[in-house]
């Protein structure tokens, strides 16, 4: 099920209404791969969230609903026959050494391992990259680890850092002001430079729909790998 | 190829634009694109440019630079009393160069930004089929002092051209912003609509390409967050103080607060050469 709605004379939203959040994520990557094949040069971005795909036309002459509800239905319809699109498996290195670890173990209760094995063990799913340049909400965080956002933002997160709040967990790909709890630290780049990129390649090493496993790395290993000391 | 513009003095802000960044949002890039379509185009329409050539958005002021070239130059835009070898030049105009011209443009006296536009063929890199410069931050990159911006200028003889006077906006009037209900619209309760169309916001210091706070009757969103969404320009974002924010060129890509319609583009180009301090009001768009 889902909900086509316009947002702007050039620009129209898709609310995709299955209940569970990594389902309506494969049906939304997988959309938005259809109807960036069906409108070509007429659709200018599209922006992949949690539950929802917005979509913008180079014209409000381009944004037409009706062809836009039939193109969601016949691939709702025929979803079934559409293959998965391939999603990547990363296995990322974390040094489990983030300042709000301990934090962290107080509001919930549990000890610093355990917090470290609930969160290397189950393999994520990118929902949404966003915020940031490749910043990649991850789903899949074990109840027991969700907080709510911290009351004060830090002025600067370092690079690096891998993080959770409410549901989620991600990585900053740069330093930048954050809200939610450091863990870690991720020694591997997550976005490549500009100016290496092909025509249409990602600057990104996650995109929606890839699934991501942490892997917990010793201070020798994060070196070894060319981590950068914390900032 | 020798052509070129030499930037002396780049003042607070000066990007190289276009109509921005084209298949990036997806992922998290902002599409960028000059903040005032309007004058903008009317900058490359004056040198008779294609759409999409890349033009200079000069915001604020003071700015200096020296062509090395014989052709055309045009400015839209902010009013900066521009002067070419010290002499006044006309806004909304385009006007012959040659090699040594150096082109002075103060503080904006109305509006904020100005578009400087050269008649030719620019040699520029291109990302995501724009030519504006982006760190690997997204943050945008600024033009440098000493820096030589290089094309391939049109000779031949032409006219000075100018833009019609029914196509000059006045900066300095009244704005009423036109927003279309979408997004969380209809969960407002109607009192909370009603506030954001009967009063007059104040445009915010800490008003920027990527978005124009306003200060003024707060609007009240009466649940908890929203799933995180992608933003089209103009969003009316409602964050927990109540203080809209219009989103603009530079916005982020996604976000969890409530929006409460969208700003047509139109508005969102004269928003943006609005300043601090004066005043603007929204009215619903009707759609029939």
């Amino acid at each position: 099920m889902y909900k086509l709605e316009p947002i702007a004379a050039n620009s129209a939203i898709v609310y995709i209404t299955s209940p569970d959040p990594i389902t309506a994520t494969g049906v939304i990557q997988r959309l938005a791969a259809h109807l960036d094949r069906t409108f070509a040069d007429q659709l200018t971005d599209y922006v992949p969230a949690n539950r929802s795909l917005l979509l913008q036309f180079d014209s409000p002459q381009h944004c037409r609903l009706q062809a836009l509800n039939a193109a969601i239905s016949h691939f709702l319809d025929h979803a079934d026959e559409t293959p998965d699109t391939v999603s990547r498996l990363h296995e990322v290195p974390v040094l489990y050494d983030g300042e709000d670890l301990y934090p962290v173990a107080q509001q919930t209760g549990l000890s610093v391992n355990e917090i470290i094995e609930l969160h290397s063990g189950p393999v994520y799913t990118v929902v949404a990259v966003g915020f940031l340049p490749g910043f990649a909400y991850l789903s899949g965080l074990h109840k027991s680890l969700r907080l709510p956002r911290q009351i004060t933002p830090r002025a600067r997160v370092p690079q690096g850092s891998l993080a959770i709040a409410e549901e989620y967990s991600g990585v900053y790909p740069q330093a930048s002001p954050g809200g939610w709890h450091l863990l870690g630290r991720v020694p591997v780049p997550l976005v490549f430079p500009f100016t290496d990129l092909k025509p249409g390649e990602s600057p990104n090493r996650f995109a929606v729909g890839d699934q991501v496993k942490f892997r917990a790395i010793t201070g020798a290993d994060y070196a070894a790998l060319g981590g950068r000391r914390c900032e | 190829m020798n052509d070129a513009l030499r930037i002396i003095k780049p003042g607070p802000y000066t990007l190289l634009v276009d109509r921005g960044r084209r298949r990036c949002q997806h992922f998290g890039l902002a599409a960028g694109g000059a903040a005032d379509i309007h004058s903008y185009e009317w900058c490359n329409r004056l040198l008779g440019n294609p759409t999409n050539t890349p033009a200079l958005e000069i915001a604020a002021g003071p700015f200096a630079a020296e062509f090395r070239f014989e052709g055309h130059a045009a400015l839209c835009g902010a009013e900066h009393n521009a002067k070419l070898n010290g002499k006044p030049v006309h806004n909304w105009s385009s006007f012959s160069v040659k090699p040594g011209d150096t082109l002075q443009l103060g503080y904006a006296q109305s509006g904020v930004r100005s578009y400087l536009g050269v008649g030719g063929i620019w040699n520029v890199n291109t990302l995501f089929d724009s030519c504006q410069r982006v760190n690997d931050n997204g943050s945008a990159e600024p033009l440098a002092p000493g820096e030589y911006i290089h094309f391939s200028a049109l000779k031949q003889l032409k006219l000075n051209t100018m833009t019609p006077w029914t196509q000059i906006p006045d900066d300095d009037s009244a704005l009423c912003l036109p927003v279309r209900p979408s997004y969380q619209f209809l969960r407002f309760p109607e009192d909370q609509r009603q506030a954001l169309v009967d009063g007059y916001y104040t445009i915010s210091p800490q008003s920027n390409r990527m978005g124009y706070r306003l200060q003024g009757p707060a609007v009240h969103w009466p649940a908890a967050g929203i799933e995180s969404e992608g933003i089209a320009l103009g969003a009316v974002q409602i964050p927990p103080d109540g203080q809209p924010i219009v989103l603009l060129n530079d916005r982020q890509t996604i976000g969890g607060y409530p929006k409460i319609g969208c700003v047509a583009a139109s508005a969102c180009s004269r928003l943006t050469q609005r300043r601090p301090g004066q005043k603007v009001s929204f009215c619903w768009l009707d759609l029939d």
